[in-house]
């Protein structure tokens, strides 16, 4: 068994140029299919993080389009709703359009209370509900453009015309990593208030309702009983979960993270084909020595547990560097893109999904080059040139 | 068709090889090439003999049949007493691991490794242990006065130098029967002249049957007797008692 590594792990190294340039291959493959796949799950990261008991009201023809205010009452009134708060999307341009970062109008202190996840210290909060103007940033998006309390920063409205000045109270971080501390939270009463100044048709609507539902079992009827109340109305409503809601969001991408899927699979099946062809170089030009071995009395299994055990080694070497490179460099990406993706925390999964992509890149580009050198005789591999 | 019993006529010596009618042919497209046809010979134990022939005679093919790395088209050939045209693949491997050992014009040695691992590789088939195995090759290598040599790549050493390795693997494992496929054929004189007399010297001293094919008359000369093979029939024998 030693003597069978031995051989395997020097043949490895035998044509180096050739083996270090199939590894940096191999290496860029399996880091470009984890990172694409990290993207992907990123992607779904709301979905996953969605809370069950929490549900999402909306306007039943688009969430683009937005729902009187006043509903927020009649939704709290509705049995089994425990709590309900508000958010709406304001699309404002921070000093270039470049700048892209979300940023919602909330109901402060209710929608602090419904999102455990969105860690504030209390002086911060104290300062959020203070302050008319005041905005909370989170810590990435302070990182990145250096926001601290006491800022004053002006957005440029695209939803909501003019300019908007908000005083930055404080940093929120997240609960877990997955949460996304690219956001900017500020207050809907000031949004509200200049509204009825500059754009009064905009004035007391929201975006989305946030309800927290008394008991899971529920969710479905409350749902129901929530858009029943609003039915035949001027904006009828569709209560969904907070998980179906971000499906729902998702699916508008759907195709982007498909052809993002796709593209990750079709690195490794070219690495695949890169690798088989090294080994099938490597097998042909050693077909003399596989059939001295074979003439001394290895049989062909041997022979072929021989190539197999050079491309494993070669796919596993590869696969565990560049699994080993993927957090670095998808933590990297994250920063360069800015507020586009939040975090990009490779999962479990997709490290398993890397060492089982590498394996069998390893096993199918051994398979041929096996083959032959199992099957070919003695007498034709003694004389192939070496 | 040449048919020459030997064993019959030199009474009282054990045959260890027997070929018995054997024919050989190749395909070469739609063409079918008869390279030995009918072939009857023995030889016997502890036999040093050098097979002859022009090229295309058919003596290398013979060569691989009597060490089975290849198959008649019929006949058949036994190696002390055990037909080995009958053995299915795996079973021939085995018997060849066994039985053969092999010495070839340009080496074959495992590039990669070291003269004494490459010596150690038939033994890795066998129950040894790792140290038995490394005694046994270091042996081997001694008797082929290479001891000095046990860590060199192939690389590292001469051509007369890898061939030595070559017949150490080749005898490491205590084969029945030795076959060498022209052994001097890439070698100097003098490194040639080396080898051979290695060979002589397992022959004379060890009683290794050795069965080997050469162009050279004066590598044929070391052996105890000398076959031509002239398109596929044994066409004349020379008999040759070294003392």
């Amino acid at each position: 068994m030693s003597q069978w590594l031995t051989l395997v792990a020097r043949n490895v190294l035998r044509q180096r140029l050739r083996t270090s340039l199939t590894l940096v291959g191999l290496i860029v493959a399996i880091l470009a299919f984890g990172v694409l796949q990290t993207v992907v799950k990123t992607w779904y990261a709301g979905v996953d993080g969605a809370v069950p008991s929490r549900l999402l009201t909306r306007n039943a023809v688009s969430f683009a389009l937005p729902l009187p205010k006043s509903y927020q009452k009649r939704i709290a009134a509705v049995e089994g709703v425990r709590r309900v708060t508000h958010l709406s999307w304001f699309g404002g341009v921070y000093k270039d359009s470049k700048n892209f970062f979300p940023q919602f109008a909330i109901d402060a202190a209710s929608y602090l209370d419904m999102f455990p996840e969105i860690l504030v210290p209390d002086e911060v909060r104290r300062a959020f509900l203070h302050e008319r103007r005041g905005a909370i940033v989170g810590r990435k998006l302070a990182k990145r453009y250096g926001f601290k309390p006491g800022d004053v920063i002006q957005l440029r409205g695209t939803i909501y015309p003019g300019n908007w000045e908000f005083l930055i109270c404080g940093v929120f971080d997240g609960r877990d990593p997955k949460t996304d501390t690219s956001q900017l939270f500020f207050r809907w009463d000031y949004l509200n208030e200049t509204l009825r100044v500059r754009s009064k048709a905009q004035a007391d609507q929201v975006g989305v309702f946030a309800v927290d539902v008394a008991g899971l079992d529920s969710v479905a009827d409350v749902s129901q009983a929530i858009d029943q109340v609003f039915r035949n109305s001027l904006a009828e409503t569709l209560t969904e979960t907070e998980r179906a809601f971000q499906i729902g969001f998702v699916k508008q991408t759907e195709a982007i993270l498909i052809s993002i899927r796709v593209v990750s699979f079709v690195v490794i099946f070219i690495i695949l084909a890169v690798m088989a062809n090294t080994m099938a170089m490597t097998a042909r030009e050693r077909l003399r020595e596989y059939a001295t071995l074979k003439a001394i009395g290895f049989s062909p299994g041997h022979v072929a547990r021989l190539i197999l055990g050079e491309s494993i080694l070669i796919a596993s070497v590869g696969g565990a560097v560049g699994i080993g490179l993927t957090p670095p460099v998808a933590a990297h990406l994250a920063e360069l893109s800015a507020t586009l993706f939040p975090t990009l925390i490779v999962s479990a999964n997709t490290v398993m999904l890397q060492a089982l992509a590498a394996v069998v890149v390893g096993i199918l580009a051994a398979v041929l080059p096996m083959r032959r050198a199992a099957r070919v005789s003695i007498v034709n591999g003694l004389r192939a040139l070496g | 068709m040449t048919v020459l019993h030997l064993s019959e006529a030199r009474t009282g010596e054990e045959v260890l090889i027997a070929l018995s009618d054997v024919s050989k042919s190749y395909r070469r497209g739609a063409q079918i090439v008869p390279v030995l046809s009918g072939l009857t010979f023995d030889i016997r134990r502890k036999e040093f003999l050098a097979l002859m022939g022009p090229s295309g005679s058919g003596k290398s093919t013979m060569l691989n049949l009597i060490a089975g790395i290849d198959s008649p088209d019929q006949g058949s050939i036994k190696v002390g007493g055990e037909d080995i045209t009958l053995l299915p693949e795996a079973e021939l491997a085995d018997w060849r691991a066994a039985n053969v050992g092999f010495i070839f014009q340009f080496y074959n040695l495992m590039p990669v490794l070291t003269a004494l691992e490459n010596v150690e590789l038939p033994l890795t088939l066998t129950d040894l242990g790792r140290r038995e195995r490394r005694d046994r090759a270091q042996l081997a290598l001694s008797l082929v006065g290479l001891s000095d040599r046990v860590k060199h790549l192939p690389s590292e050493l001469s051509g007369g130098q890898q061939q030595r390795v070559a017949i150490a693997r080749a005898i490491v494992t205590d084969p029945t029967v030795l076959v060498a496929d022209e052994p001097t054929g890439d070698l100097d004189r003098q490194s040639a002249k080396e080898v051979l007399e290695i060979m002589q010297r397992l022959n004379r001293d060890m009683g290794k049957t050795i069965v080997m094919v050469t162009h050279d008359h004066r590598a044929a000369a070391h052996a105890k007797r000398i076959m031509s093979l002239e398109k596929g029939d044994l066409s004349y024998l020379v008999e040759q008692r070294l003392e």
